[in-house]
């Protein structure tokens, strides 16, 4: 029963595929809800499993299985939060929910593979899925086109790239065994070999992440996938990515400055490139990519630290990061006509129309700005102190420095929703599913800051 | 010079000139039949570092499946008469050269600063060993493969569907 | 930790009370549907948390510089960060004032707000509590969140009640104040990694590296130098200052402002003195120039809360300057300048709130002739106008006098230029005074204060004459945490 998360997903995908071929197609998205919140339930129950499947290409210990739950978390609130929102085709509604288990599938194998091969398929698993859904938009007639193409090529290019590199691991090491490359990787680090394979390596979960060089992808998909398919590509592979690069650099804990030169510069150009784009922004979605790939920027500062404590950081920042990227989103969600994409000027007056949903938008953006004392503050602390203590001054200079710069445009999210008055102001009224969901948001976002200690319990004994 | 060099020598020519005529043929289909003779070389070159499942996969797949769709897709496209200007461009051609110098010098360093001590170079890997790993060893990845097929496989259907419903 | 730390002794824990009890008063009005309810509940908050913060004066020891009424709990066990409290003779007044200002602000805006009581009296309340947990916190991370928690209540106040260019002022104050402060988290983690903890206490005094002092101290002055704001920093200010509600100038003038000047005090000095007393030449000047120029400016103001805003620069201006002196006088001056700024000042705005309410302009030339027409009106204003130029017997005057003989007895140039300033003020406040009562000829009819407003205004006037005439038990009850820093820093000289 180690694999009982999986096992559950791959049910939930294995449901819908039926619900999907049967005539009755009546209730998919309560029947979804109800099932992905017992998704979280299992992944929760399972948390304490441990042990080694298939020869030891699967490991199932505390650190997957916190990102399982993670993962699961996500997935029921993304699922949760397209709601009874029409923007997807009603026909094959529950084909996008098979698809999104399926991708959610992927990446629960993903982060409890300890084999090269493995990870490389279970994180095309997911990203078949993804390709599939992306074009899944209604009222739309091209972006979502051309959005699923570049996320096509842009993911197998990265694909390409990363074999490349694990050719290279499996090269020097003899062995796809990440137990087997621990051991024999270290003697060549100090060789251009070693850096190279790494770095090529990490390429594919960094084009998850949207770190600089392999953002392009990330504003034309945000802005041409449907809300839903943006908030599950915004958010859910993240995680998994930030769990293989941990996974992936503990390796090298003993590299040479040349690699944390390497990775430093990614992240200081992907924190600066994103917040100044970040800044000319109206599209709320594009806003939102770029400020994803200037996040990518900040969660490189825990990797490139190497060490136990960064990565820490990076657990605790991705998870916080999960909760206020999807309260962003979800004020997209709610506040979209049509499934037509939201402008800054779309936000004006949400504070009258909606004092909840402007309060969700707020907490979420000053978070995401990293001002204490939300969750996004203490991540962004643990991960500056974390950069700082291996002594990468500059790194944390630059980014304080983006700190300010991305003030700008989160603070333009909440001064559009309370300080500019609209002419027309139509209440929203807010379901109380949506509520529920607002209010959780905002406890976890302030939870998260205030109270860190009773995560990093748990997260604490993860890492490696 | 002895015979084994000759044909090291002769498979590299195959795939040098073959990668050539790749790039710089003026008829698509011409850069095709380059584009199989460097895959038949670096078959070659494979059966040479003794690997020869390898070369019969790297024959099987791109020259017998990759090749052959892309003829289908030449040939669907439908025919090209026009010659494609673009290589006549001498500020193109020199930024491609620079760059390939790049990469060339770069992975030259990158080898001449490479040793592999230590290992046991004599790595070989039979076809008997790769049956017996997927069954053994990598049953997790080759259960995964079925997976993936399934996904995409589905996901090509309901697109399919998907745009015949668009129109 | 705790050899700096005198433990609380009473029953209960006083410090965490005082900057909880608002904070629960604020999520307690999210409850309650009736307009009058929520302003009741607010005042009351205050008033109960203000009874609450005088027991502190009453059992305060002014024999002790240690920090007092200490609560030390860990917090954050990974990084040593813990929930430290505590306060001492700097910051025991500044607490005061601020409890003392929030109900002020209440009953300053019980009529003035229309729109979205209940939230602007939660925006209140927050503040409140964030504001007293600054002056509170002895650890860097619990220091910092209250730092920046307060941002947010302050920009909801100016960007949702405020004047017609909210929107600009707003924006203007937030990112100004936020990007000092990334700095200073910079710094924290700077000093933290070398110390070991975050206790601030325990990184006082230390001697670090001349380098090491050198960037701290940096980082650490753009962020106070904005908040206080000096001379090239200020620009922030007027515009925040004029369009914010007179309940959010009131909050920024009087205690916003000190945090500035408080952090002057609490972390440069201490944790850098090195650091400070080879910048203390630059601060002395830019401390002049806003002296000067602030009061020159206000000279040219058209705008009643604009001209307010201006002269608190130059007011700010002698408290930076008698704390870079390294004196006792200075310091002592410096921080009785703190407290009479925020009382004269919160008057002051409190004086155009009622005004503004009742005319709904602040232009000087609107509002001119009143004497005739609200003789009670003008008696307070006159009052506090007084008493913001220094005129003797007030609380402004001991103030600057303290400053100005410590800046005497280390700089006698600077002594002067100070001088220069002090008149200039005379000069803008008395104009203001002048124009403001007889200007011309009105025969408007405009009612004059009402019993509220002047219950509000009272505590201000008993607070002005109390410093101003018998400053004894304030300067006793600093002076012992002040001889402390003066003879730390000595160390260093």
């Amino acid at each position: 029963m180690l694999l009982l998360p999986e096992l559950y997903m791959m049910l939930l995908a294995i449901i819908f595929l039926f619900i999907s071929i049967g005539k009755r197609k009546g209730n998919v998205v309560a029947c979804g809800q109800l099932l992905s919140i017992l998704g979280v339930v299992i992944s929760l129950s399972s948390i304490f499993f441990k042990g080694e499947l298939f020869y030891g290409a699967y490991r199932v210990d505390l650190f997957s299985q916190v990102f399982k739950v993670l993962l699961a978390a996500g997935y029921c609130l993304v699922i949760l939060m397209l709601g009874s929102k029409d923007e997807i085709e009603h026909e094959y509604i529950a084909e996008f929910y098979m698809f999104l288990s399926f991708s959610t599938l992927g990446l629960m194998m993903l982060v409890s593979s300890v084999e090269l091969i493995s990870i490389v398929l279970s994180l095309e698993i997911s990203s078949y899925s993804l390709y599939v859904i992306l074009p899944l938009r209604r009222a739309q007639v091209q972006v979502q086109h051309e959005a699923s193409i570049k996320y096509l090529f842009f993911g197998a290019i990265s694909s390409g790239i990363m074999l490349y590199g694990m050719g290279y691991l499996y090269g020097i090491c003899h062995s796809t065994f990440l137990t087997d490359i621990i051991r024999v990787l270290p003697k060549f680090l100090n060789q251009p070999i070693g850096i190279l394979a790494l770095v090529l390596t990490l390429t594919g979960f960094l084009f998850k992440l949207s770190l600089f060089p392999f953002h392009f992808w990330s504003p034309d998909v945000y802005e041409g996938a449907s809300h839903s398919t943006t908030t599950f590509i915004a958010t859910i592979p993240k995680i998994a990515a930030a769990a293989l690069l941990i996974r992936i650099t503990s390796m090298a804990y003993l590299a040479p400055p040349v690699l944390v030169q390497i990775l430093m510069v990614l992240a200081a150009l992907s924190m600066t490139f994103g917040n100044l784009v970040g800044l000319v922004q109206r599209d709320i979605k594009r806003l939102l990519a770029y400020s994803g790939i200037a996040h990518a920027g900040y969660i490189m500062m825990g990797i490139l630290a190497l060490s136990r404590e960064g990565n820490l950081s990076v657990v605790y920042y991705i998870t916080i990061y999960l909760f206020m990227n999807l309260a962003c989103l979800y004020t997209v969600i709610l506040l979209s006509k049509d499934g037509e994409n939201v402008t800054l000027d779309g936000l004006i007056g949400l504070s009258k129309r909606s004092p909840l949903l402007a309060f969700t938008l707020a907490t979420s953006a000053f978070s995401l700005a990293g001002i204490p004392p939300t969750g996004g503050f203490t991540g962004k602390l643990y991960l500056f102190i974390s950069a700082f203590r291996e002594g990468y001054l500059t790194i944390v200079i630059i980014g304080a420095v983006n700190t300010v710069i991305s003030i700008f445009y989160y603070l333009n999210l909440v001064r559009m929703s309370y300080s500019k008055e609209g002419n027309s102001v139509t209440p929203l009224k807010l379901s109380g599913m949506a509520k529920i969901i607002c209010l959780i948001f905002i406890f976890f976002i302030l939870a998260m800051g205030v109270t860190p200690s009773s995560f990093m319990g748990l997260f604490k004994h993860m890492v490696f | 010079m002895t015979l084994g060099e000759l044909i090291f020598i002769f498979l590299l020519f195959v795939t040098f000139c073959g990668a050539l005529t790749t790039v710089i043929a003026r008829s698509l289909i011409y850069a095709l039949v380059g584009l199989v003779a460097t895959m038949f070389g670096i078959a070659g070159l494979y059966i040479y570092l003794n690997a020869p499942f390898i070369a019969m996969m790297q024959i099987l797949i791109y020259v017998g499946a990759v090749a052959i769709l892309i003829v289908f897709a030449i040939m669907l496209a439908g025919p090209f008469y026009k010659k494609p200007t673009e290589w006549s461009k001498v500020t193109k051609f020199l930024v491609s050269l620079i760059i390939a110098l790049f990469t060339y010098l770069l992975f030259m360093r990158i080898i001449l600063h490479s040793f592999l001590g230590g290992q046991d170079t004599a790595f070989m890997i039979t076809t008997k060993d790769i049956g017996r790993s997927l069954f053994d060893k990598l049953t997790f990845p080759f259960e995964l493969v079925s997976l993936l097929i399934v996904v995409s496989i589905i996901g090509a259907l309901m697109l399919a569907i998907f745009s015949k419903d668009r129109k | 930790m705790e050899q700096y730390l005198v433990m609380n002794k009473l029953s209960f824990p006083i410090l965490s009370a005082t900057i909880f009890i608002p904070l629960a008063g604020a999520c307690l009005l999210f409850f309650i549907k009736h307009e009058r309810a929520v302003k009741v509940i607010a005042l009351i908050t205050g008033i109960i948390n203000f009874l609450i913060s005088l027991l502190l004066y009453a059992h305060f020891n002014p024999d002790t510089y240690l920090f007092q009424f200490g609560e030390y709990k860990p917090w954050i066990p990974g990084h040593s960060i813990y929930y430290a409290l505590g306060i001492d003779g700097i910051t025991l007044f500044l607490i005061l004032l601020t409890t003392l200002l929030a109900p002020l602000c209440v009953l300053c805006s019980w009529t003035a707000i229309a729109q979205r009581v209940k939230e602007f009296m939660f925006c209140i309340l927050l503040m409140e509590s964030a504001m007293i947990g600054v002056f509170c916190s002895l650890d860097f991370i619990l220091f910092y969140i209250f730092w920046e928690a307060m941002l947010i209540p302050m920009y909801l106040l100016i960007a949702i009640w405020g004047g017609p260019q909210k929107d600009y002022a707003s924006i203007k104050f937030f990112i100004y104040t936020l990007s000092g402060s990334v700095f200073l988290l910079v710094a924290i983690i700077a000093v933290y990694l070398t110390t070991g903890s975050f206790s601030i206490p325990n990184a006082m005094y230390r001697g670090y590296g001349f380098t090491f002092e050198y960037w701290v101290f940096l980082a650490f002055a753009i962020a106070f130098a904005i908040k206080v704001p000096m001379f090239p920093f200020h620009t922030w200010l007027p515009a925040a200052h004029t369009e914010a509600p007179t309940a959010g100038s009131v909050f920024l003038a009087s205690v916003l402002l000190k945090m500035g000047s408080y952090g002057f005090l609490r972390f440069c000095l201490p944790i850098t003195p090195k650091a400070s007393l080879f910048f203390a030449p630059y601060i002395i000047v830019l401390s002049l120039i806003a002296i000067i120029y602030g009061g020159f400016v206000c000279l040219r103001q058209t705008d009643m809360k604009r001209l307010i805003a201006f002269s608190s620069v130059a007011h700010m201006g002698f408290v930076t300057l008698g704390i870079f002196t390294f004196t006792l006088f200075g310091f002592q001056g410096a921080l009785l300048q703190m407290l009479n700024h925020g009382i004269t000042t919160g008057a002051l705005f409190l004086c155009v709130g009622i005004i503004y309410e009742r005319t709904h302009s602040r232009e000087i030339f609107d509002n001119s002739g009143l004497g005739k027409i609200m003789p009670v009106y003008m008696g307070f204003f006159g009052f506090f106008s007084l008493s913001a130029f220094a005129f003797p017997g007030t609380n402004n005057f001991v103030g600057e006098l303290y400053v100005l003989i410590g800046t005497f007895s280390s700089n006698k140039i600077a002594g002067f230029f100070a001088i220069v300033g002090a008149l200039v003020a005379a000069a803008y406040m008395l104009l203001l005074l002048k124009r403001i009562a007889w200007g011309r000829d009105d025969t408007r009819s405009i009612k004059d204060m009402n019993v509220r407003e002047i219950i509000y205004l009272l505590p201000l006037v008993v607070f002005v004459l109390w410093v101003g005439l018998f400053p004894k038990p304030f300067v006793h009850t600093i002076t012992k945490t002040l001889e402390h820093l003066v003879t730390e820093m000595q160390r260093f000289m």
